[in-house]
């Protein structure tokens, strides 16, 4: 079985991509155990799946929906949903900026 | 004269009128106040909560874990991303005991957002084993279940996405009943892995496990993978006296601490005497199912944790530990374009060929016969060591948990260093009932109940 390695650079990009931010510590650890989980994980190249569909879930569901006309009884009030919310101004969230003007 | 009594025994003294519910409340509120410090097993304690509703659960104070969103009650995760959350919404499952008139206890301790099989990885400290402090109660439940094995409560819910209830159980020396996905509803629990999540309860007996389920199971109009089978009388069916094919499967008895392994032979012989048949089985090695759980589980985990923005409540992303991160960035790897088709629609045709494997062996056998983990309790520390401490902790659950199957921990006797370890019952889907009543028989032909009564004297 061939080594996956996988680079600081690409943790780092992958943090990126989660949104997340490492400490240097993190960094060391997560490049290292990162090949190892790949590693680990190519044992499925030993199962034949040519013919195999993939599951996406064990409950044999589909199209579930409410019928018309179906009270919503998840409705939160307009207090209980900015209840936990820091900055929160008139009627809504604040959040950041993400297009420059 | 409470002591170690299970839900059944409080309810009949409740009814009696031999003691009264708020009674039971300060009874277990104390003993929490005395021994939490030294297990952490709770995070968040309720001071004076009764509920008045009469129902199968009248009084019966119950530990829920902290991924279930309890209205009004800090939920954390045991993570500090939630550290000041206080759920606007209550869950299906705490609505349904409610409803029955159960009190919340407290919330306790648990891997942060689950993540894990130990509960090391709570951002408050690890809970310790009741058994032997120096040890992990296991996890993620593991804060219900060292709660539930040192009689903090007298049984509790956790949940599972693959062994979180049945290894903790297991290691706390306590029943683990894990259902059927869909079987129970999972609308108001923190979600981890949500094609796997499923709550269930942590109990002292199989019949306390019967009566759990039957309040929390059953389609959930707010959950949309809750599954509309009817449910059954779970109590009822328990007492039966049925015979059942237990299934011997090599693969599940591969890699066994020498006492486990010895204790599970035992079990074996114990089901033969009371007239079970035995069949030899084969079914694909867990080996595969720890890799497509790794896979599928990091990947709904990184979606799932992608809503925490600090936003709209808890604080910033900066505030995820390095488990959370780890898991997070790994679904991002297995999902991102070139690695999707190698890794992820990989692990999904073999849960595929997991489910098939499965359905074969049940239509030759009700049940399979295994162990919820290869060996005893750990000390607190050691899953430091490994990358992915929890799948190699879980691997006998984890197929069962990709197949969505139920399964069932039961203890059975001490190893060598005085520490409790179990058998598992898995069964084909929606078979909760004949789980349930395999288990009651073995409960009444063994000394289970000296166990679980061992580890309650543990904390007097």
């Amino acid at each position: 079985m061939s080594t996956k390695s996988i680079s600081k650079d690409e943790v780092l990009h992958l943090a990126k991509l989660a949104s997340l931010t490492l400490n240097e510590a993190e960094i060391e650890k997560l490049t290292s155990q990162f090949g190892q989980t790949l590693d680990y994980i190519q044992n499925l190249d030993e199962l034949n799946t040519k013919q195999t569909k993939p599951t996406n879930s064990v409950v044999d569901l589909s199209n579930v929906t409410f019928e018309d006309g179906t009270p919503n009884e998840r409705k939160l009030s307009h207090e209980a949903v900015f209840s936990n919310a820091k900055n929160v101004k008139k009627d809504g969230f604040v959040v950041g900026r993400i297009a420059n003007q | 004269m409470l002591l170690g009594k299970t839900i059944t025994e409080i309810k009949k003294l409740i009814s009696d009128k031999k003691i009264t519910k708020d009674e039971v409340f300060a009874y277990f509120a104390e003993r929490i106040a005395n021994h939490n410090k030294t297990l952490n097993a709770y995070l968040t304690v309720q001071q004076n909560v009764s509920n008045q509703v009469d129902g199968l659960l009248s009084g019966i104070p119950l530990a829920i874990k902290d991924n279930f969103c309890t209205r009004g009650v800090r939920t954390t995760a045991s993570a500090k991303v939630l550290d000041n959350f206080i759920p606007p919404y209550e869950s299906t499952v705490t609505a349904r005991l409610l409803k029955e008139g159960y009190v919340l206890l407290g919330k306790t301790n648990m891997d942060a957002w689950a993540h894990g099989s130990s509960t090391e990885t709570s951002d408050y400290g690890p809970t310790k084993n009741p058994w032997d402090i120096t040890r992990s109660p296991g996890g993620s439940s593991g804060g219900t279940a060292a709660a539930v094995s040192a009689y903090l409560a007298p049984a509790g819910l956790g949940s599972e996405t693959a062994g979180s209830i049945r290894q903790p159980a297991s290691w706390s020396g306590v029943v683990g009943l894990k259902p059927t996905y869909g079987r129970v509803p999972r609308y108001g629990v923190i979600a981890m892995g949500s094609s796997l999540d499923c709550p269930g309860p942590l109990t002292l007996s199989t019949e306390d496990a019967a009566l759990i389920l039957q309040v929390i199971a059953g389609k959930d109009p707010f959950d949309a993978t809750s599954a509309p089978q009817q449910t059954e009388n779970y109590v009822e069916l328990m007492k039966e006296k049925k015979t059942y094919t237990i299934g011997i499967a090599e693969e599940y008895m591969k890699g066994l601490d020498e006492d486990v392994y010895k204790a599970l032979l035992d079990s074996i012989h114990v089901f033969e005497k009371m007239g079970f048949k035995t069949k030899k089985v084969s079914l694909l090695s867990p080996q595969y199912a720890i890799s497509v759980y790794t896979i599928i589980q990091r990947a709904e985990v990184m979606s799932n944790l992608a809503r925490y923005d600090g936003i709209r409540y808890g604080n910033a992303r900066t505030a995820f530990g390095t488990e959370a991160k780890r898991r997070s960035m790994l679904g991002t790897y297995t999902l991102s374009y070139g690695y999707y088709d190698a890794f992820f629609k990989k692990a999904q045709k073999v849960r595929t060929l997991i489910i098939e494997d499965f359905k074969r062996v049940f239509k030759e056998v009700d049940f399979v016969i295994g162990t919820p983990t290869p060996i005893t309790a750990l000390q607190l520390g050691e899953f430091e060591k490994y990358p992915f401490f929890g799948e190699l902790m879980d691997q006998f659950n984890e197929p069962g948990a990709m197949a969505g199957i139920p399964g069932i921990s039961l203890p059975t006797g001490l190893d060598r260093n005085g520490l409790p370890m179990s058998l598992h019952l898995m069964a084909n889907y929606f078979r909760e009932s004949d789980l349930l009543n395999a288990a009651f028989q073995f409960e009444k032909e063994t000394d289970f109940m000296g166990v679980i009564k061992k580890g309650i004297h543990n904390f007097k």
